[in-house]
């Protein structure tokens, strides 16, 4: 007979199974967008959200989105689009959590991404500080569809997932033997825009669209075991050329 | 191409009082940077030769020459569809092809014309005209500035016309960080890299010159590139 304390909920086993991938990502050597990317996907899946993005502050004071559960054109844009006003940005600013229930009720409160998240179907947001030590080096945004606060302990496991992205952030200055944690954020600033680099000249390349593109990155990186970072800068150096030419380029 | 050339050739467009045309601007620039006396750009619209902007009253003087007189570089340029430089106005070559403009432009002080096209698809619709003191050539640097400001030029008179302020169109110089710059701006510059065949610091850097020169926000041409409704290709910059 099964011993009691190991019947946990399934939810419970994931929550410690996503922890323990992700320690186990930390210790090796790893691409900080990946461990983002994987970050962000279990936030998806453990916490009742829709969409979840970590955005990192530029040395100029810029939010940028670099990585987000679903890599879409349009969603990169509403994380893009709270360097003007949002949750996000509100999050960095005051270093505090920021939350809607309800955003029919925020168009005052943030008049440019507010009428934007509804437009393409989001109706509440949850955003979180990424703190370092007293520096706050970027907001971890979640979007729900469906108005609604989170539950106590969604907010937690937030609390923790946030930590952990600290964490990464912290372990990967070492690995790279960067000497502050600007180098940090300006590695994985930079990694970002080698993916989007790589999505255009595939997109170019293939006659797809740069989401598709992306698509196809993740899944060369993911098959052949490299580090999307270490995939898009192949790219963009020329060389890589994962994508099958179109019949008609 | 060099393309350290071009963006100090947009910086100092930048950095020029922004208060005149950007074609003006640009006669200014090149009338600087190729060390000569006075720069015009005149235009062909509906078989009527009108005179766009010059970089100095004399410069205007001499470009009017030519449109009146209907002799000069820029006509040949305007058949030709290719530069025409005559770094002597006195030698008997020049004054046999131009028999009026020639001894004219003399008068205005005038020893060497220089005309480059201003081509908008595959047509030359403008020239470029630079103007010299002093008879002499263009040096290979001056002749190379001159070339790819003609090509900077060409983008202004292909496009629409301006909508959005100098300041708005996301060119400021000055450490500019790769990551300032949205997701579409990246996508841009990859897909402009596959199809010019260059690296990606050249490609931003062509993206923001034609949001400098057509006056529309970067990120603006960057969807345009993106979703496939404008492509570089056609932008000779072969400095």
């Amino acid at each position: 007979m099964a011993d009691p304390r190991d019947v946990r909920s399934d939810r419970e086993s994931r929550i410690v199974d996503a922890f323990v991938r992700l320690a186990d990502t930390l210790v090796e050597d790893y691409d900080v967008i990946d461990f983002l990317h994987f970050l962000v996907e279990r936030c998806v899946e453990l916490i009742d959200v829709d969409e979840a993005a970590i955005m990192l502050v530029s040395p100029a004071g810029v939010l940028q989105p670099v990585a987000a559960s679903t890599e879409r054109g349009r969603l990169l844009e509403l994380f893009e689009i709270q360097n003007q006003d949002g949750p996000c940005l509100d999050a960095y600013r005051h270093g505090t959590t920021v939350m809607s229930a309800d955003l029919n009720d925020d168009y005052e409160r943030w008049p440019i991404f507010t009428p934007q998240a509804i437009r393409v179907g989001f109706r509440a947001v949850h955003s979180v500080p990424l703190r370092l030590r007293s520096n706050i080096i970027g907001a971890l945004n979640l979007l729900r569809l469906d108005t609604g606060e989170l539950s106590l302990i969604d907010s937690h496991l937030v609390r923790a997932l946030s930590d952990i992205a600290t964490v990464g952030l912290i372990q990967e200055r070492t690995i790279s033997a960067a000497h502050s944690t600007q180098s940090a954020l300006e590695t994985a600033l930079t990694s970002r825009v080698r993916i989007e680099q790589a999505k255009g000249m595939m997109s170019e390349r293939g006659a797809i669209t740069v989401d598709e593109a992306f698509g196809l990155l993740r899944s060369y990186a993911r098959s052949n075991r490299i580090g999307l970072s270490v995939v898009a800068a192949g790219v963009v150096n020329r060389e890589l050329d994962i994508v099958p030419r179109s019949p008609l380029a | 191409m060099d393309h350290r050339r071009l963006e100090r050739l947009i910086a100092s467009l930048h950095h020029l009082d922004g208060s005149t045309s950007i074609l003006h601007r640009l006669c200014v620039v090149t009338a600087e940077s190729a060390n000569v006396d006075g720069s015009g750009v005149s235009q062909m619209i509906d078989g009527r030769h009108e005179i766009v902007t010059s970089s100095s009253p004399t410069a205007a003087i001499v470009e009017v020459l030519q449109v009146e007189l209907a002799e000069g570089p820029c006509i040949e340029v305007f058949s030709s569809c290719k530069p025409f430089l005559e770094p002597d106005l006195a030698s008997p070559r020049a004054r046999r092809r131009w028999p009026q403009f020639a001894p004219q432009a003399a008068e205005q002080g005038v020893a060497a014309v220089f005309a480059f096209p201003l081509i908008v698809g595959g047509v030359a619709t403008a020239v470029l005209d630079l103007y010299c003191g002093e008879a002499r050539d263009l040096g290979n640097d001056e002749l190379a500035d001159a070339l790819l400001l003609a090509d900077l030029a060409s983008l202004t008179i292909g496009s629409e016309g301006g909508r959005a302020g100098i300041d708005e169109v996301g060119l400021h110089l000055e450490a500019l960080e790769p990551w300032a710059h949205g997701a579409v701006v990246h996508n841009a510059t990859g897909v402009v890299a596959v199809q010019l065949n260059i690296g990606v610091d050249e490609a931003v850097l062509r993206l923001r010159a034609v949001a400098f020169m057509t006056e529309r926000p970067l990120a603006e041409v960057s969807r345009d590139v993106v979703e496939r409704r404008l492509r570089l290709e056609s932008w000779s910059l072969d400095g």
